[in-house]
Order: structure tokens, then C-alpha cells, then sequence
């Protein structure tokens, strides 16, 4: 794997986080929905990332080869991605070895907020109407750290782009 | 004949390590919010000099171990960014001198050859 | 290129053999041992025809995806590049130095 290979580790990462984003947005806007297609109020969706090893990154990644020619590392793993969700079926199945994949969109299973409200129209026997358990905190919190950890992605996407600029120095002049 | 000096020599293990460092930082910033994920890391200083002790046109291996001395969060991550961030700026530079420093082997050679032909 | 570096080299030779005298042509080694300078020469440019080919096996790897580093695909292109242009110059030298001795009046 050459310096190519590592941008796309860090592409890799540069999507996760994008999905988790994108799962934020959607617990956001749909933070007050009390009617899915499944019945019931909509269920809070986190992001599960797994690290892609493929062959086993930490030991035979770093071979590169002088003058010869290196086995590529590249496509070798194969997340494991059990996307029931349409929202991060774009991924691919083949993430770089040593970078992040989405193992999976998993929705959380606790229970519903209740609130009485005999009124409303998806009210239940009893008057109440279930809510998602949806905490704007929370979910802005989640959004930042995407968005600082997509930051430092990309700053690395630079630091590696620079590298190869620079070594395209060793030929000039 | 010999093209190339002992020193251009070492300065392209050199370059090989800053560039596997940069592989590892790159690996371990993107795994900075998987849960369990350890640090990956080598010491610059002990590979260096094993890889100038070998053989001169072998590939540089690495083998990259867990770097110890990181407190992991409670989903047992260990990344911090500010590591990350720091091993990358060094990372980069160290290449850039290594290459500026390859430079001026390379030019030194070059002028010696056309030393009359000016 | 590798083809342009033999050419130099049966050209020295050819030199070579002229100064000392044995008027032998030919790049076999079996001349280095009684014309020290063809011989030189010669490894020369055997040791530029093998940089050569490492540095097209480091680019083609490169180009390829293979994973060699960009930066180990330049050096070994400058490496052949700077033992191409010294067995030039070399070869240079030679025929100017051939020509010298066949201008001398005697």
C-alpha cells in the first residue's frame, strides 16, 4: 500500500462519517414523528463502525517495497455491512484495509416517550401518544463529533496530498 | 561504481518510515470513533536504525504494535486527536526535509558529473 | 534507453581497444582483463542497464497499483537517470580524449 492506499483509509473514514451524520440529521427531523410505515413512533437509529482489518493491517501493511513490487493491500477486506437501510447502502462492501467501515445502522430499542394527548390522532386506548425518544442534545453532541472527526479526516486527506507533492519534488531539477 | 552515497541511501529508509508513519496515523485517525480500537504506532528511532543495519535495496518492514500509555474511553477506543494531529504535521515534515535533504544529495552527484561540461 | 547505453558501451570498447592497440572489437569480457578501461566501462554500463530495469519495474509497479511508494519510484528513476548521464559523460571524455591522440602529429 502505497501513499495512494492511505488516502483511500482516510476516504473511508471521510464516508463513515458522513452516514453517521446523515443519522443524526434524520433522528433530528424525525424527532417528534408518531406514525412510521411499521406503526408506532419512530425509533432513534445510531451508527455502529467497525475497524476493516483486511489481511491483518498492523503486521503486514507496512511491507512496502523499494524497488520491487508490493502485494497490494487494497480490497482485500470486506466490511461487514448488514445495511438494512437505505440511507448507507451506497458504501460498497470492499473499505481499504486499516480504515472504518459502517458495520451497521442499528435503531435502539428503548422505550418510547409517552405523552397524554387524547386529541391526537394516533393516540392510543388510554389517551396517550408515543414519541421517540429523540434528546436534541444528544443528538447535536453526536453531530459535532462526526463533524470534528470529518475535520481531521480531511486534514489528513491534506497532509497526505502534501506528502506526495513533495516527493514529486525529488525528481524536479 | 557507486551512484549513490551512504547518506542518500539512509535518507530513502528515511523517507520509507515517515511515509509508513503517515499510513499508521492516517489508519489510526480514521478509527478515532470505533468502538475498542487501540492505537497503532512503531518508534521511529529503533526502526531507523535497524533499517539502516540491513541490506541496502531490501523493503523497509515495519510491524506496527499497540502504543501504550493512552487512557481509553469508555467504549474502549484509545485514539486522542491531538496525537494524531501532531504525528501527522511531524510525519509530513519529516518527509519534506527528507526529500529537500535527497535533493541536494542528488544535485551534489549531478554537478560532480557535469563538472567540466559547463 | 538500455539499447542507447549498449550502444555506448560497444563504442567505448571500440575506442578503448583502438588506444591500447589490440584492435580486438567486441565488449566480451575477456577483454576487460588486457584493456582495464573497456573493462571498467564496461560494468559500468551493466550497472546502468540494471538500474534501468529496477527503476521500470518501480514505475510500472507504481503506475499499475501495485503499491510501490511514489517516492521509491523516483529515486530509482533518478538513480538510472544520474548513471546514465555519468556513463555519457564518461563515454564523452573518451571519444574526445580518442580524437586528442588522433590529431597528434608524430
Amino acid at each position: 500500500m502505497n501513499l495512494f492506499g492511505v488516502m483511500d483509509i482516510s476516504a473511508s473514514a471521510l464516508q463513515a462519517e458522513r452516514v453517521r451524520a446523515e443519522v443524526v440529521a434524520a433522528n433530528m427531523a424525525n424527532a417528534e414523528t408518531t406514525r412510521t410505515a411499521d406503526g408506532g413512533p419512530y425509533r432513534r437509529q445510531h451508527v455502529v463502525f467497525e475497524a476493516s482489518n483486511g489481511d491483518g493491517f498492523a503486521s503486514t501493511l507496512l511491507s512496502n517495497s523499494s524497488e520491487g513490487v508490493a502485494t497490494s493491500m487494497l480490497g482485500t477486506s470486506s466490511a461487514t455491512l448488514g445495511l438494512g437501510n437505505g440511507l448507507a447502502s451506497g458504501l460498497g462492501s470492499t473499505a481499504a484495509a486499516g480504515g472504518v467501515g459502517v458495520a451497521g445502522i442499528v435503531t435502539a430499542d428503548s422505550a418510547p416517550l409517552e405523552r397524554y394527548d387524547p386529541q391526537h390522532p394516533d393516540a392510543a386506548a388510554n389517551g396517550y401518544v408515543a414519541y421517540p425518544d429523540i434528546n436534541p442534545l444528544t443528538e447535536m453532541v453526536d453531530l459535532m463529533g462526526a463533524n470534528r472527526s470529518y475535520g481531521l479526516n480531511a486534514t489528513a486527506v491534506q497532509a497526505e496530498k502534501g506528502m506526495i507533492t513533495a516527493s514529486l519534488e525529488i525528481l524536479k531539477g | 561504481m557507486q551512484i549513490t552515497t551512504a547518506t542518500s541511501d539512509a535518507i530513502q529508509k528515511y523517507l520509507d518510515l515517515a511515509s509508513d508513519q503517515m499510513k499508521l496515523t492516517a489508519a489510526n485517525m480514521a478509527n478515532v470513533d470505533t468502538p475498542g480500537y487501540k492505537t497503532q504506532g512503531f518508534d521511529f528511532a529503533t526502526e531507523f536504525s535497524k533499517a539502516l543495519g540491513t541490506a541496502s535495496s531490501g523493503p523497509t518492514e515495519v510491524t506496527a504494535a499497540e502504543v501504550k500509555g493512552l487512557t481509553a474511553r469508555p467504549d474502549g477506543n484509545n485514539v486522542s486527536m491531538d496525537r494524531e494531529a501532531m504525528q501527522l504535521a511531524k510525519s509530513q515534515l519529516e518527509f519534506r526535509a527528507g526529500v529537500s535533504l535527497l535533493k541536494s544529495q542528488y544535485t551534489r552527484v549531478m554537478d560532480a558529473i557535469h563538472a567540466e561540461s559547463k | 534507453m538500455i539499447a542507447a547505453v549498449s550502444g555506448i558501451g560497444s563504442a567505448v570498447t571500440n575506442v578503448a581497444s583502438a588506444l591500447t592497440g589490440t584492435g580486438s572489437t567486441g565488449s566480451s569480457s575477456a577483454s576487460s582483463a588486457t584493456t582495464p578501461f573497456s573493462g571498467v566501462f564496461q560494468s559500468m554500463v551493466d550497472q546502468t542497464s540494471a538500474l534501468d530495469a529496477k527503476a521500470t519495474q518501480s514505475v510500472t509497479g507504481l503506475l499499475s497499483g501495485q503499491g510501490v511508494e511514489v517516492h521509491d519510484a523516483m529515486i530509482a528513476t533518478e538513480k538510472a537517470d544520474m548513471a546514465f548521464e555519468l556513463a555519457l559523460q564518461v563515454r564523452n571524455k573518451a571519444v574526445g580524449a580518442y580524437q586528442t591522440m588522433m590529431g597528434m602529429q608524430f
